[in-house]
């Protein structure tokens, strides 16, 4: 190497020198520490004290509330993920059409993507749906009477999902972008062809927008297992910890119990949780994703 | 283009040699401040509007008097405060006057050394505060932490428009037989109506309060173990399943949006509730909400052991022990909780004066709601001694009031709740010991 090249490289370097000193103080020294802490008794005024495995022995022989905040986690996303997604793509769909006035609706159907998980809006809808709410005032003028929607713990889990399906606009916005760039030649194919308005979203709309599709299960999972703010205010993970998420365990146990080895040892159990279903999605994505470009895939 | 790159390297390298000049100049410039005799003092407390804005203008009156101090007031709601105080003190960048809870002293002092021993200071006069109050709840390790803002008692709020309705007298002394049968009446009367506003945790101040009055001694004791038996705790428990059965607790499915903050709950709100187990200190508050409010004592049974009345500081003052001006910070809190001007700024905003010079000025005044007044020195004679830090456990309350809330919805039996109260509690306080061994 010569001196020249040696010195464009330093200059390369200079250049990326913010972000990588914010890369390694902001991300990878808490990734690795996390780590360390995981294996060690630390309440953040004193040293941490190593301890082994003991923090994951703990969690899964004696935690009372972790196999619990972990069943309601599972089901938080498995209810969440398929219900947003689909929830997104309906309305694209039905933005993607020529009608008057479309560009104003496209906002406001953004709109709540950006109020987001604030907690403004989880205390607004606390209110909307407690037992006296106006959900369901609104519902008892079709003659349906009195869903406790935050009393119940079997149904508590899905009006803290709700909030998440409610902010589908960023899935939106990627599906609506995809569904105006499939070529109109496909369908008037299939127009001239004979085939049903089911045949084409099944044989064309589906298959043109697998790639976002991917993008969008893989994004909304990865979230959906972090879910905190929303049902943290609006039901606090009770009654009788129906909603009490992982989030929320490591939540307490690092800021209310100051057991921050513990709460690492945990945020690293949700960490391969995650790794795994992600991975899932992406071995499973070769079957049910289709690229233009690239007949063989990856 | 080696060049122009050369360049634009040249003038980023300028830029950030020239920010850490120009941020070094400024922390310079701060030293220069602190030599010519000029003070910066930050405060850190916690709050409903009406003591923030007394507080303000208490800081505002102080200023004024001595113009050399300056204090940045950092304020906020108690959601998240201790957390954020617990970063400050590890990050070494804590404020130097701090609002703290009696509560947090035992885990606080057990980790660390954080605030400066306030009796070592001249500038703060210990004379108008009551000597037992201040060793009972203020002291730890032989220090003085910090100077009890307040005098703040467990009290029960009622609602007297809805004492009207039903005829219940205002006088009368309750027992926790009254309040079952009373409710009871309530309920069959009007269903709509609920003589109790409790949620989980105040159902857990209940157990307490029932089992010591009964047993006496402590909740948990300090060789991490429990302080009660399995028979008492079936008996509050079936006291407890008791109010729900009898429709004395509004049903926790109903109420489960306002589970930790009951003072929110719309029927409280309404009045269509009628007592609420709170802290004197929250009474303005409270009573701002719900104009006809007025308070009672907490229940006490024939021949208790102990009271179980707690009356403790509604905060304490302390000072930051790494402040560069720990003298002044000790002579703000001087002014701010002797002082008669502060007294009539800030009046019962952290409850009735705990120094007892702020107290006369306020009644000299007339400053004082003469319900606090009255309930906190009836609270006070029958005080019962502080709680240790381990019956205050944040864990164990958890259990517990997770517990409750299965008793709630029927999802256990008295006797199920008391027995796995008691096994959760055998293993967490092993695994506790374990973790404060060291």
């Amino acid at each position: 190497m010569t001196a020249s090249l040696k010195r464009k490289d330093l200059v390369g370097l200079l250049y990326v020198l913010p972000w990588l000193i914010g890369f390694l103080v902001f991300k990878l020294y808490p990734f690795v520490m996390s780590l360390v802490y995981s294996f060690c008794d630390y309440s953040m005024l004193k040293p941490p004290r190593f301890v082994g495995l003991y923090n994951f022995i703990y969690m899964f022989t004696k935690d009372e509330l972790f196999p619990k905040a972990l069943f309601n986690t599972l089901k938080y996303v498995i209810i969440t993920v398929p219900l947003k997604i689909s929830f997104a793509l309906f309305v694209a769909i039905i933005l993607n059409m020529k009608l008057s006035g479309i560009n104003l609706f496209r906002t406001v159907y953004y709109l709540p993507s950006i109020f987001g998980g604030s907690v403004a809006i989880s205390i607004l809808w606390r209110f909307l749906f407690m037992k006296e709410g106006i959900v369901n005032k609104f519902l008892s003028l079709f003659g349906i009477e009195g869903i406790n929607w935050l009393g119940d713990p079997k149904i508590a889990i899905f009006s803290v999902s709700f909030l998440a399906v409610w902010q589908f606009g960023s899935s939106m916005v990627l599906f609506l972008a995809r569904l105006k760039e499939i070529p109109s030649e496909l369908y008037e194919a299939a127009l001239v062809d004979g085939a049903s308005r089911l045949k084409m979203f099944a044989k064309i709309t589906l298959p043109m927008i697998s790639p976002i599709m991917f993008f969008n299960l893989v994004m909304q999972t990865i979230n959906a297992f972090q879910e905190f703010t929303g049902p943290y205010i609006i039901t606090g993970g009770g009654p009788v910890n129906s909603t009490y998420l992982l989030s929320m365990l490591i939540y307490d146990n690092a800021f209310k119990y100051f057991r921050m080895g513990y709460a690492a040892a945990l945020s690293w159990v949700q960490f391969v949780i995650i790794l795994i279903f992600t991975a899932f999605i992406f071995r499973s994505s070769t079957y049910w994703t289709y690229y233009e470009y690239d007949e063989g895939r990856f | 283009m080696i060049k122009s790159k050369r360049l634009i390297a040249t003038l980023v390298l300028a830029f950030f040699t020239m920010s850490l000049i120009l941020a070094f100049s400024l922390a310079g410039s701060d030293k220069v401040k602190a030599a010519s005799n000029k003070v910066t003092l930050r405060f850190m407390w916690w709050g409903g509007e009406a003591r923030h804005k007394a507080t303000l203008s208490a800081i505002q009156a102080y200023m004024k008097k001595y113009p050399n101090v300056r204090i940045n007031a950092e304020y906020g709601g108690i959601e998240g405060y201790m957390q954020k105080l617990i970063t400050q003190l590890v990050g070494r960048t804590a404020p130097d006057i701090i609002q703290i809870d009696v509560t947090w002293i035992g885990e606080l002092s057990a980790q660390g050394d954080f605030f400066a021993d306030l009796k070592t200071f001249r500038e703060v006069n210990l004379k108008p505060f009551e000597e037992k109050f201040l060793r009972d709840w203020c002291y730890s390790n032989g220090k003085l932490i910090g100077l009890p803002t307040g005098v703040n008692a467990s009290a029960i709020h009622y609602n007297k428009d809805f004492f009207k309705k039903f005829g219940i007298p205002e006088n009368k002394t309750w027992t926790w037989e009254d309040i079952l049968t009373t409710a009871e009446k309530i309920h069959k009367k009007d269903k709509n109506y609920y003589l109790l506003n409790f949620d989980a945790t105040v159902c857990y101040y209940l157990l307490k309060t029932y089992v010591l009055q009964k047993k006496g001694g402590k909740w948990i004791n300090d060789d991490y173990t429990m302080g009660f038996d399995r028979k008492t705790l079936i008996e509050v428990f079936t006291y407890i399943d008791k109010l729900f059965k009898v429709g004395a607790i509004q049903p926790f499915s109903e109420s489960a949006p306002f589970q930790g903050k009951p003072e929110q709950n719309p029927k409280w709100l309404k009045g269509e509730l009628g007592m609420l187990w709170n802290w004197t200190s929250t009474f303005a508050a409270n009573k701002a909400n719900v104009p006809s409010l007025s308070m009672t004592m907490i229940p006490i049974m024939k021949n208790a052991k102990s009271t179980a009345v707690t009356v403790r500081p509604s905060q304490l003052l302390a000072v930051n022990k790494l402040s560069k001006n720990a003298k002044e910070a000790a002579k703000f809190i001087n002014w701010f909780l002797n002082d008669k001007q502060a007294a009539l700024i800030l009046k019962d905003v952290r409850g009735v004066p705990a120094s007892s010079t702020a107290r006369d000025a306020l009644e000299k005044a007339n400053a004082l709601d003469p319900v606090i007044t009255q309930i906190t020195s009836e609270a006070l004679k029958r005080a019962a001694p502080p709680e240790n830090a381990l019956s205050q456990n944040q864990e164990l309350e958890k259990i517990a009031t997770d517990v409750i809330q299965q008793l709630a919805y029927n999802q256990l039996t008295p006797v199920q709740a008391a027995d796995k109260l008691m096994a959760l509690y055998k293993q967490k306080l092993n695994e506790i010991k374990r973790l404060q061994s060291r």
